[in-house]
């Protein structure tokens, strides 16, 4: 059976197929999921925004024209979904309200790697976090995600020009973070 | 190749994403440039950095449980539907936020000189009323355009930091009607209420946090 692009799956659910739905979640819903998680930096959240993302899809799915493709479609609403939870996390920990974001689980390895690598991920997961929205969106997208930049201005909706200056002022502040922190340990 | 272009170049060409002719012009820049060469080191090491890092995957069957959970999201979401109709947002959050606010007036003296609006006819209003009062006169001005805008946008960061303080001021000695419209915005949790805020008050709130050292 051949495969159905996204077009025509979005078709099917606007005509009422809700199992067209489902196997676009099947499709994109690795990807959505990590996109999320390089901007939230732990599972749960993660977890979360995925959910968001498919939900905020159906309901909007029905007005979907096909001007972008839907996998720049769910991007986009993935990183806004994604931002919005940072931002709400930011007001929850000014107030101390929630706990903190639950370290990750790691799989089972040797505990001293382990350590050494959640300090690693630790400094380069805050590093991230300190980066200004559009610089941290372009960061994800482009070296994680390795998206072109042309897709990157469409996924956020802005021109081409400067996201290569955005990549590289990210990068920029990487580094001083990282070159801070083990300055003072 | 202008030396003010060069920069922005390096992390692509560290990634191994620069296309050919830039890349060739590029090192032939580096060759000459001293300050390049060491943005180069710079973006280097945080490659270097990246590419050490492992990220801890979710079980393998993770990914099978999303699907599942997104539709028992949807069905929650319709089922809640009533709360989330326009009519009622519009209705209950400013009426809320104009309920907190009144009893800030009463309870937190010290936010009042946050608050730059003219407040006059309802400061005073608020001191002589008793709850029911307080209740009526809350629903009679929410239906008021400028108190409600003042209200969400220049103090929804006292509302929210008043909030996490202590719930209880907010609906003790309010009529049961005017505490059910804190229900819904305040449910028992002020993540609740943080929920409802909008990109434009999430940003606007931060910046009023960012601004405060002290609540």
């Amino acid at each position: 059976m051949t495969k159905q692009s996204d077009l025509e799956l979005v078709r099917l659910f606007q005509r009422g197929d809700e199992s067209a739905f489902n196997r676009l979640v099947l499709r994109y819903q690795e990807k959505v999921y990590w996109v999320a998680r390089r901007f939230v930096n732990d599972h749960d959240g993660a977890d979360d925004i995925t959910q968001e993302v498919f939900c905020k899809a159906y309901e909007s799915m029905k007005e979907f024209r096909g001007d972008s493709s839907l996998f720049t479609w769910l991007y986009r609403i993935t990183v806004n979904i994604a931002l919005n939870a940072i931002r709400r996390q930011r007001v929850k920990d000014f107030f101390r309200i929630d706990d903190l974001f639950d370290t990750e689980d790691t799989s089972a390895q040797d505990p001293h790697e382990a350590m050494e690598q959640q300090e690693d991920r630790d400094l380069i997961d805050e590093a991230i976090a300190r980066l200004p929205k559009k610089q941290r969106s372009v960061f994800v997208l482009r070296y994680y995600e390795e998206l072109s930049y042309e897709e990157i201005a469409r996924i956020l909706k802005t021109s081409v020009g400067g996201l290569k200056a955005n990549y590289f002022h990210a990068v920029r502040k990487i580094q001083e973070y990282i070159r801070r922190a083990h300055g003072t340990r | 190749m202008h030396t003010e272009h060069v920069d922005y170049l390096l992390p692509d060409y560290v990634g191994g994403r620069l296309e050919e002719p830039l890349r060739e012009g590029l090192e032939l820049h580096l060759r000459a440039c001293p300050h390049c060469r060491a943005e180069l080191e710079t973006v280097q090491e945080v490659f270097r950095y990246l590419k050490s890092r492992r990220t801890s995957r979710p079980a393998s069957s993770y990914y099978a449980s999303i699907l599942p959970r997104v539709r028992q999201r949807l069905e929650q979401k319709d089922a809640m539907s009533f709360l989330s109709h326009p009519l009622f947002i519009r209705l209950v959050s400013p009426l809320a936020a104009a309920v907190v606010a009144i009893v800030l007036f009463l309870h937190i003296p010290f936010l009042k000189t946050e608050v730059e609006r003219d407040t006059e006819p309802l400061e005073s209003l608020v001191r002589e009323a008793s709850a029911a009062e307080l209740a009526e006169a809350v629903l009679e001005q929410a239906r008021k355009q400028p108190l409600i805008n003042a209200v969400t946008e220049d103090e929804i960061s006292s509302l929210v930091a008043a909030h996490a303080m202590s719930q209880e001021v907010f609906v003790q000695g309010l009529e049961p009607q005017a505490a059910f419209f804190l229900e819904p915005l305040f449910n028992g949790s002020v993540t609740q209420g943080i929920e409802e805020l909008t990109e434009t008050e999430l940003d606007a709130l931060l910046q009023k946090l960012g601004e405060r050292t002290m609540l």
